[in-house]
């Protein structure tokens, strides 16, 4: 399922990164990377997310988010 | 020097953003600290010296960063300062967000540099249930770990001491980091070090107990559209009232003190010793220009200080969360927002405030943009002409001034994504939202104070000799003329009487009004005082009268359209330059190139709209 479609609550791992080269690039050095289990914590508008990796918080917004392939572990 | 203060090695700050890297310099340096360019660049830093007992270092504080595989001109700026052999790194890791500071580490590792890694956000981390063992990583990264706060000061003596044990971080080879190369080929050594990290990660970090956090109890209401939204204009409005209604008396009081008292002390002292030309340069020249300069520092010195208290608090990675989707209309990062509306205040400071924004690209497109937010100096200049074009009503006039302002900052947006910055797409967002903190003043002092001495010496030079200019101008009489109290009769009103054929096809051609739009170069506050003076009218006591002596010359200027002329003249004054301290800052952010291509590309569109309102208003009957 996408990221944009998960409900706050929901614990799951990172599967697939549907971004472009460099924002792939980047994403991973923000710990978005294939395997990375993460927390949604927030909802926001148009499918953005607020999650959790490990201590640190991340904003996403909606298109990115739809490109976030992920399997849930709740 | 004795040899107990003997200079050691310069130590260069490297971190992530919001890692507390630039509280820490600020507890490292106190007041000792300046904002420089980055050598060729107009990227910011601050440098200043660290002095303990027996020990005084250079410390550059470097722009914060997640990656040394540059891919912006700030990241350049870290990675060419990280090419200084001498220097030792000191790596600021969040330790509430330690598999992305681990990853910067291991870059910075590969440049070769002696490292000392200062662990910051250990409070938070304990809240995350996250915390680490400082002695088990030093044990695994082979370097000095210490523990800081850089809010309180704590472990700064311990980090000193640490220093002269920098070392290289077992596990990570040295090699190329310049950034060159294929993207391609980066991300897969960007995999190596991944790798590393999760290694490190795994021995350090216990597995982490999903908790709520006091930052995600507040997320959970200032992140909800419908409660963040509304506090979030609460928060523009409380920064737009401080850069106008608060600063605004201030703003007048020392405007009054320079130009009132000063300037006849300085002006009778000055006057009992040297010529009169001299004491005109001093005192219509320089004192003036001085005088403009301080005017802005009370609210520079307000703006840097609000800004500050937004992005130490946590909150403007929020408001740029909040704001993305309607900034990326104009492809802009959601913090551009900031400027874009403190502009409305005053452009000066929402130049200052592109700083909050991540890259020179958006900072750089931002700051062109900002000189067509419509300032409150150009309202006054809106209130007299309004009356001109629409006497019944004004007001409606002068708030399609507003209209037309938010209209070219939208199709400026346009044009530069179109032209100048077609590469610049927007990234998707992902954003670290840092966690709530208390801002505290001491550090948060000792950078404003930095930034408002870095605007005043940096701008201030540009702001005094075009002041200067203008005095010689004014001072200098006419090609045949022998000089007199008009301006008319000054080299100023004869540049300004040459130059008004060319707005002969906006309608005003005329040298009242050019030389009041050449005074509003200097600050648009002064364009109506300017009529007042050359048409020898009472502005305050007879505003109806310079109303009437505008009316009759656009009259005469447009062939009976005066009217149209008037909302052309308008057009005109938001468009163009808004004034010369605004030049200086835009020097400043964007070095002088950018600046004089910004000052004609502003001049054209600004001339270009003011004809085309004039031909198709004078077509309406």
């Amino acid at each position: 399922m996408q990221l944009r479609t998960c409900p706050p609550g929901v614990e799951v791992e990172v599967v697939s990164l549907g971004l472009h080269e460099a924002a792939l690039l980047r994403a991973g050095e923000l710990g978005l990377r294939v395997g990375s289990t993460l927390r949604v914590l927030h909802r926001g508008p148009l499918g953005a997310r607020v999650i959790a990796l490990g201590g640190a918080r991340l904003a996403i917004d909606g298109g990115t988010a739809a490109g976030v392939e992920v399997r849930s572990l709740s | 020097m004795s040899s107990a203060t003997t200079r050691l090695a310069a130590v260069l700050l490297v971190g992530n953003p919001n890692a507390g890297k630039s509280t820490l310099f600020s507890r490292m340096t106190g007041t000792r600290a300046r904002v420089v360019n980055a050598p060729g660049t107009t990227v910011e830093m601050q440098r200043g010296v660290w002095r303990r007992p027996g020990m005084v270092r250079d410390v550059l504080d470097l722009p914060g960063t997640y990656s040394l595989i540059a891919r912006s001109p700030d990241e350049d700026v870290v990675v060419d300062a990280l090419a200084d052999r001498d220097a030792i790194a000191v790596v600021v890791l969040d330790a509430a967000a330690l598999s992305r500071s681990l990853y910067l580490l291991a870059q910075v590792a590969r440049t070769g540099r002696p490292v000392v890694v200062a662990v910051t956000m250990l409070d938070v981390a304990r809240e995350h249930g996250t915390a680490v063992d400082l002695d088990v990583m030093a044990d695994l990264l082979g370097v000095p770990v210490v523990g800081v706060d850089p809010r309180t000061g704590a472990g700064l003596a311990e980090l000193a001491e640490a220093l002269p044990g920098a070392g290289h971080v077992r596990g990570v080879a040295a090699s190329d980091v310049s950034g060159d190369g294929e993207l391609t080929a980066r991300l897969a050594e960007a995999q190596e070090l991944f790798g590393w990290v999760e290694q490190i990660g795994a021995s350090l970090l216990p597995q982490p107990t999903p908790r709520v956090t006091r930052t995600d109890r507040v997320d959970r209401v200032l992140l909800n559209p419908w409660i963040g939204l509304p506090v979030f204009l609460l928060v523009l409005w409380a920064l737009f009232e401080l850069t106008t209604s608060v600063a605004g008396p201030v703003i007048d009081l020392v405007s009054r003190v320079v130009t009132g008292p000063v300037a006849t002390v300085a002006a009778s002292w000055l006057g009992g010793f040297t010529p009169d030309w001299v004491v005109g340069l001093l005192v219509d020249g320089v004192l003036v220009g001085l005088g403009v300069v301080a005017t802005f520092l009370p609210v520079m010195a307000i703006t840097y200080l609000a800004l500050a208290v937004i992005e130490d608090s946590g909150y403007l990675a929020r408001a740029a969360y909040l704001a993305d989707h309607a900034m990326r209309v104009v492809g802009l990062d959601g913090r551009a927002i900031l400027p874009l509306v403190l502009g409305f205040g005053c452009n000066v400071p929402a130049l200052a405030a592109t700083r909050t924004l991540p890259g020179i690209k958006h900072r750089l497109f931002t700051a062109l943009l900002v000189p067509w937010t419509s300032c409150t100096a150009r309202l006054t200049v809106y209130v007299v002409l309004a009356e001109v074009v629409l006497p019944q009503h004004a007001g409606l006039v002068v708030f399609g001034m507003y209209v037309l302002s938010v209209a070219l900052v939208l199709v400026g947006g346009a044009a530069l994504r179109l032209t100048t910055f077609r590469e610049m797409r927007a990234e998707p967002l992902v954003l670290v939202l840092p966690p709530y903190q208390r801002p505290r003043l001491r550090p948060m002092l000792a950078t404003v104070w930095a930034r408002v001495w870095a605007f005043a010496t940096g701008a201030g030079k540009v702001v005094v000799a075009a002041l200067v200019i203008v005095w010689a101008l004014l001072a200098i009489p006419a090609p045949g003329h022998q000089g007199g109290d008009s301006p008319q009769d000054s080299l100023y009103g004869w540049a300004a009487e040459s130059v008004a054929p060319v707005f002969g096809p906006a309608g005003f051609d005329d040298w009242h009004v050019v030389s009041a739009l050449a005074g509003g170069f200097v600050a648009k506050e002064v364009v109506v005082g300017q009529l007042a003076q050359s048409y020898a009218v009472d502005a305050q006591a007879e505003p109806r009268g310079l109303v009437s002596a505008i009316e009759s010359t656009l009259d005469a200027t447009s062939g009976g359209h005066p009217q149209a002329a008037g909302l052309a003249l308008m057009v005109f004054v938001l468009g163009y330059t808004p004034c010369v301290a605004t030049i200086a800052e835009q020097r400043r952010i964007l070095g002088t190139r950018w600046t004089v291509v910004a000052v004609g590309v502003q001049l054209v569109a600004a001339w270009t709209l003011a004809v085309v309102v004039f031909q198709l208003g004078r077509l309406v009957p």
